[in-house]
């Protein structure tokens, strides 16, 4: 849960820093890439600062598949910022994530091949780190135009990213859709940020289901290995039972042993999390979380930990202590002594 | 003198009305009296344990009645019967039935833990009974670092944590060596003579000096009774 809220922030954050507008043309009601033709005309609308087409594509680099981004040059995003070198200002240049030039051991002045056959010797002018440590890791920047020869798009975007002045979104949306000959797709950033909400709400969805049925099958895991050391706990109640010891007392001391169990297990389970992403780097379990990372994370795997499921796993673990133990403490405390403790 | 322990028909079937039906004590008629030392003597299986256990209250009978200065045990709720095991009667296991987890002083003192003692008086009262039986440089260490002897004096110091009238041992020298059984002669000696009711299930005719009475158990039944004069 904390990789997944990680993740979630540092999208929240990379699609607050992007830009107002995505635009794309409408295919069947999927996203299709938009002709260069129509730029000029969106520059012109009343609201617009800036337009900046864009050709997204995966390829790979080496054994890695990094993304690759096709834009103008000096239109970097404002979250991507050079740790070393500049940006790239003209075409066969690039400027690639800290994480892939770690992975490769590239520095400002390598050149590389991307995209096979159809490929461009690419000079590297800037390590970039951007603030989500994901991106950071196999996005490569380039030349517009190299984009678009390596992925023959021809005189097509992969979409138009808009700016406006604050307060316009609405007006240049209703503007866009007004444009003739095209069937534009618009999607807002507040639009963006509720697919992401979505995305992360289903995926959050999927994960506590997986967690719940896990829950379910513990239970009754628990009962039968539980029941395996029984005979030894009836043992003990009975004792306590033949010294004077109440059922209700007995019970009491079993609600108290879960409780001292469960503030001992949660905390020490969060300690463990937390040791496993921050200094483990969440080796072998982010790749549940983060698609195509593999078992050895190449960036530092975002996570937050947040009271909700601190809580929560304090919950489950009372819950589980509790069914496991509070039944067949009770059977073991309503029989005579004598035969519990056989 | 006072009867302070009496039963009437008192039964215990295993299994009743199936093809294994176990009649383990059937028909027994008994009275002990108040300061008395009573010994039920038979050979193994021969239903002491289910007797003793009936009288200690830790068991149920299938039917008949047991009596404890004048309340009838078999009629009490589970809750009473709790009460007259932590008020009235301390018992001492064959096994002796120490929790392995627990140190010696803590196996000791922990019947008092429901009747909100204190951890600094139980552990006063717990520290005092194992110094009377020659425990107290054992206090700290748990059953399995004990002999079978320190182990029984462990139980018997439990079973007199509560201070209880009666105290009844179920063959309590099955386990210990010869050296701990003549500790545990002058031990129950000493008790009766503060006036405690004690009842005694063995086949140990080394413990037969000290009764007042002797009731001969054989195939669940009382088949004889020999009263003493001490």
């Amino acid at each position: 849960m904390a990789i997944s809220e990680g993740v979630k922030a540092e999208s929240l954050a990379s699609v607050m820093e992007g830009a107002d507008i995505y635009l794309t043309l409408d295919q069947y009601g999927k996203n299709a890439p938009v002709p260069l033709k129509y730029l000029p005309e969106v520059k012109k609308i009343n609201g617009v600062m800036r337009v900046v087409p864009r050709v997204l594509g995966r390829t790979y680099l080496g054994d890695s598949l990094a993304v690759v981004v096709g834009i103008p040059a000096g239109e970097l995003p404002p979250s991507v910022e050079c740790v070393e070198g500049k940006p790239f200002s003209s075409r066969g240049e690039a400027v690639i994530g800290v994480g892939l030039a770690r992975h490769f051991n590239f520095t400002v002045g390598h050149a590389f091949m991307l995209g096979g056959v159809n490929g461009r010797m690419l000079k590297i002018t800037g390590l970039f780190k951007a603030d989500s440590s994901i991106w950071a890791s196999d996005l490569i920047f380039i030349p517009f135009e190299d984009a678009s020869a390596i992925f023959k798009t021809g005189d097509l975007a992969t979409d138009f990213l808009i700016y406006v002045r604050p307060g316009y979104t609405s007006a240049v949306a209703e503007t866009l859709k007004k444009i003739e000959g095209a069937s534009f797709r618009i999607q807002s950033k507040e639009l963006v940020k509720q697919y992401f909400n979505k995305g992360f709400t289903l995926k959050g969805g999927i994960f506590t289901a997986l967690y719940t049925v896990a829950f379910a099958l513990a239970i009754p895991a628990l009962l039968v290995s539980s029941g395996f050391g029984l005979s030894e706990r009836k043992r003990e109640i009975g004792i306590l039972k033949a010294t004077g010891w109440q059922t209700s007392e007995v019970l009491e001391m079993v609600v108290f042993e879960n409780l001292i169990i469960s503030l001992t297990a949660a905390p020490l389970a969060l300690l463990i999390s937390f040791l496993w992403l921050k200094g483990l780097n969440g080796l072998f379990i982010a790749q549940f979380f983060i698609a195509e990372i593999g078992l050895f994370p190449p960036f530092n795997v975002p996570a937050r930990f947040l009271p909700i499921p601190a809580f929560l796993s304090f919950f489950f673990s009372l819950i589980l202590t509790m069914v496991g133990s509070l039944y067949s403490s009770w059977r073991a405390a309503v029989i005579p002594p004598a035969e519990a403790m056989k | 003198m006072e009867t302070i322990i009496r039963t009437e028909k008192l039964a215990k079937i295993y299994n009743p009305d199936t093809s294994y039906e176990v009649k383990a004590l059937w028909d027994v008629d008994i009275e002990i009296k108040k300061g008395h030392v009573a010994i039920l003597s038979g050979p193994s299986g021969s239903g002491k344990t289910t007797l003793i256990s009936l009288l200690g209250a830790i068991d149920r009978p299938t039917r008949g009645k047991a009596f404890l200065m004048g309340e009838e045990l078999t009629a009490m709720s589970d809750v009473a019967l709790s009460k007259v095991r932590r008020e009235t009667i301390g018992f001492v296991f064959q096994s002796f039935n120490l929790i392995p987890r627990l140190s010696a002083i803590d196996n000791v003192a922990f019947p008092l833990i429901p009747m909100g003692v204190s951890v600094t008086e139980r552990h006063r009262r717990g520290s005092e009974l194992l110094k009377r039986f020659q425990m107290g440089e054992r206090m700290r260490h748990t059953p399995e670092e004990l002999s079978g002897g320190q182990q029984q004096r462990v139980a018997i110091a439990r079973a007199l944590i509560n201070n209880p009238q009666i105290i009844i041992a179920d063959e309590p020298t099955s386990n210990i060596d010869a050296e701990a059984v003549k500790y545990l002669i002058e031990t129950i000696y000493a008790l009766k003579k503060e006036g405690r009711t004690i009842i005694i299930s063995t086949h140990d005719q080394s413990l037969f000096n000290l009764a007042d009475v002797i009731f001969d158990v054989k195939d669940g039944r009382i088949t004889g009774m020999r009263e003493f004069k001490q």
